[in-house]
């Protein structure tokens, strides 16, 4: 049940209505609707998984309960301890366990050792990637006392399942997201409204830009030998595309929808293609799981190494950034990625530009001046070469892929099956662009943008983004990137 | 709350009318590369307009044919005629149980045929139903069968078209259509037979496929069988031959054997008969002349003969 899918709607419209008429006030049941439909969600998704979900939920509040008792350090940590293991034992076990044991058996057998060792039958629980850091971070929270540890398990399992971002995130953190359950939730006409428009805004990246994108890419990616340079640059170009209005749509979508019923989501991009360097841009990129990865381990190890001055801080990113890449899924292209991004720090650290927050100032006509123009493409492009290796299935296809790059027919007119399809989405691109930029200082573009205009414009304004979605959207329904990790 | 809902109703009323008017002059206005999700195709390929025409005079048949392309270029009337049988053919490009559960809601009491011949593959069962679909609003008038079609094949396409469609028909545009009786290599016989020149297949490399039944479409053919139960027509599932190296590439044909035979009288054409491949096809799926003759007489032969 995706988003934009019929399903959902008359979904979300049962719970809207139980939510703000029968149960109107009464935070309690409220709660008790949340938790009850985003465990149907979830189950909905995947059923077999949903006992999995309520027992690791289950252990999370019970050591939370524990630790906020523990009166002595050295229980506390060995709580902390437990939960953290919990967390990670999950993403360990259902995501990396296979992984571990096909890379160990290459090694062994390419060391002339031959193991025996095959593949468990396991099956990755959709969402876990998510909602195992929500756990995490909960543990972690009571244990720096930050916050307290939830009574009411209701409030806690709505937390951990909240079903817009159950299964691609934001990842909330649990001191701003439990205290919103805890509040007496009426309608809010105007929060109602900004979530429908963000949803709109969410569900044109989605299914105007994202899914024509991905035909258009498949197309090329299903069959790579004899693309010539120009394609295969193009094509990397448009996927970086792809891959942020994919995953950008889906989290404003669930960010409108936890809007409509009260409940603010983390912000999870701030209009990342407009970074000038490369720090800038993964402050804006998948923000919720960049800040939790901040202050989980960044931070912890930043201080841990500040003895080693510049060394120290490059030891810390690069691990932080290969984490960042293998969170997304047990394949080596992605801890390349998270690597290869780690190593475009180094200049900057080296150089003293790192935290370095310079405020994006237009020129005359409203427009980058070059030199920012020029820094926002350097970072774009070597944002887009690391996605190579996100993209591919396997370090060898993306070397491939990037050394097919740099030859003599990157001077050529691209190829691509459905050119048609290809150049109308790039309008569009041209177009969603436009109003990212000028919207970009508002939460999301668009609601920067109406906010100076009329009644009538604006809804002119939402009616032609409608029409657009009716007319030009992908008509195959396809899932969500981010679904997989 | 209240508020928010009359604002809502207000606008989704509003953007309903903009988005109709705009997509009806948009799809009447700009060339069709640019309407990607409206696929109206009147007197498009397979001659659905001709075939709709000609259906609104029929009544009282002996057989009727149901099914897609090979059940309008594989079920010759003329032949069946020569027998002696009155029979129509309404088949239609790709069509699936969905489309055709809407065709015999819409004709089958007035063509109140004694059997019908159903063509049957695993193919019309996988398939998503939105091409045939946008055939059949385009080549007829549109009525609340339409819609409920479209809400069961659930797809932007289907529902671009019908919304033009149902304009087309309100503002009568398509009073003055005449569809060519030849059309390149195809040429419309009258009964709903389409016969083509097209000559002979050419082997091409086929994948192998594994068959997967859609259970929306499933559903729709299991209302077809209980409609025609419930009005004591015969029904008669047909697997038209295929050529060999298409029909191998099955793995599982068993199970769609088994599937038909459970619902009603099944013959599976490519167990019972042997054409050649390049003498009797024209493609893949698609019998010639020369193949349609064989084969409408051997399915004469046992249906009837036997």
């Amino acid at each position: 049940m995706i988003f934009n899918s019929v399903s959902f709607a008359g979904f979300f419209l049962v719970v809207f209505f139980l939510y703000y008429s029968p149960l109107k006030g009464n935070t309690k049941a409220q709660n008790w609707l949340l938790l009850l439909s985003s465990y149907f969600f979830y189950g909905f998704a995947d059923w077999k998984m949903v006992p999995l979900l309520l027992v690791a939920t289950t252990i999370i509040y019970f050591l939370g309960k524990a630790l906020s008792k523990s009166n002595s350090d050295k229980n506390s940590s060995i709580l902390t301890y437990l939960g953290v293991l919990t967390g990670v034992g999950l993403l360990v076990y259902f995501k990396y366990f296979n992984f571990f044991i096909d890379s160990f058996s290459s090694l062994f057998n390419a060391i002339g050792l031959h193991s025996n060792i095959g593949s468990f039958n396991i099956i990755m629980p959709l969402g876990i990637s998510f909602f195992s850091f929500k756990l995490i971070s909960y543990v972690v929270e009571i244990h720096r006392g930050k916050i307290e540890y939830c009574k009411d398990f209701v409030s806690f399992s709505t937390y951990i399942a909240f079903f817009p971002t159950i299964l691609s995130g934001p990842i909330d953190k649990p001191n701003t997201f439990i205290p919103q359950l805890q509040q007496r939730r009426t309608f809010d006409f105007a929060l109602a409204v900004d979530g429908c428009k963000q949803m709109l805004w969410g569900l044109f990246q989605k299914v105007v830009i994202a899914d024509n994108l991905a035909a258009v890419i498949n197309d090329v990616w299903g069959d790579l030998p004899g693309q010539s340079s120009s394609t295969l640059f193009l094509t990397a170009i448009l996927f970086s595309i792809q891959l942020y209005t994919d995953f950008s749509g889906y989290s404003h979508m669930a960010i409108g929808v936890g809007k409509i019923l009260g409940i603010q989501i983390t912000k999870n991009f701030n209009y990342p293609f407009f970074s000038r360097s490369i720090d800038e841009f993964w402050r804006n990129w998948h923000i919720s799981l960049t800040s939790w990865l901040t202050e989980y381990i960044f931070m912890p190890l930043n201080i841990k190494f500040r003895n080693l001055g510049k060394l120290g801080i490059i030891l810390a990113i690069i691990v932080n950034m290969v984490v960042v890449g293998v969170w997304h899924g047990p394949n080596w292209t992605f801890a390349l990625f998270g690597l290869y991004n780690g190593l475009l720090f180094i200049p900057l650290i080296i150089s003293d530009s790192f935290f370095e927050k310079k405020k994006l100032k237009p020129n005359k006509y409203g427009l980058p001046t070059l030199k920012d123009l020029s820094k926002m493409i350097g970072t774009f492009l070597l944002i887009t070469l690391g996605l190579i290796l996100f993209r591919a299935d396997d370090i060898g296809q993306a070397m491939g892929y990037i050394s097919d790059i740099f030859s003599n027919s990157l001077f050529t007119i691209p190829e691509f099956e459905e050119k048609f399809k290809a150049l109308r989405t790039v309008v569009f691109i041209v177009f969603f662009f436009a109003i990212e930029w000028k919207g970009r200082l508002g939460i999301y573009a668009i609601d920067e943008i109406v906010k100076k205009w009329n009644n009538p414009i604006r809804w002119s304004f939402y009616s032609l983004l409608i029409l657009a979605i009716g007319m030009f959207m992908a008509s195959d329904e396809s899932p969500f990137i981010y679904f997989q990790f | 709350m209240k508020k928010f809902i009359l604002r809502l109703f207000l606008f989704v009323n509003l953007a309903g009318f903009f988005y109709i008017t705009s997509l009806v002059v948009w799809t009447l206005s700009a060339p069709s590369m640019f309407n990607p999700n409206v696929y109206y195709n009147i007197g498009g390929g397979g001659h659905m307009f001709s075939r709709l025409s000609e259906v609104k005079n029929q009544e009282d048949l002996d057989v009727l044919f149901l099914g897609a392309s090979s059940a309008y270029r594989g079920f010759d009337t003329r032949i069946f005629s020569d027998f002696g049988l009155r029979t129509f053919n309404l088949g239609s490009s790709s069509q699936t149980p969905i489309q055709t559960k809407v065709l015999l809601k819409r004709y089958l009491e007035k063509l109140n045929p004694k059997a019908v011949i159903f063509a049957v593959n695993p193919a019309i069962f996988n398939m998503d139903g939105v091409e045939s679909s946008c055939d059949i609003i385009a080549n007829d008038k549109n009525d609340l069968n339409s819609l409920k079609m479209a809400l069961r094949i659930n797809n932007i396409k289907t529902y671009n078209t019908l919304i033009y469609g149902f304009t087309r028909d309100f503002m009568g545009l398509n009073t003055s259509f005449n569809e060519p009786v030849t059309k390149g290599p195809d040429k419309y016989v009258s009964g709903g037979f389409v016969e083509t020149e097209r000559g002979f297949y050419q082997p091409t490399q086929i994948e192998e496929k594994e068959i997967s039944i859609n259970p929306n479409q499933l559903k729709s053919f299991t209302k077809i069988v209980q409609m025609l139960e419930s009005k004591n027509i015969e029904l008669i599932l047909v697997y038209a031959p295929i050529v060999k190296d298409e029909y191998r590439m099955y793995n599982n044909i068993g199970y769609f054997d088994s599937l038909m035979m459970s619902y009603s009288k099944y013959y599976n054409f490519n167990e019972i008969v042997s054409l050649n491949d390049t003498l009797h096809y024209y493609d893949a799926r698609h019998l010639n002349q020369n193949g349609v003759s064989l084969f409408n007489a051997k399915l004469i032969e046992i249906i009837y003969e036997k």
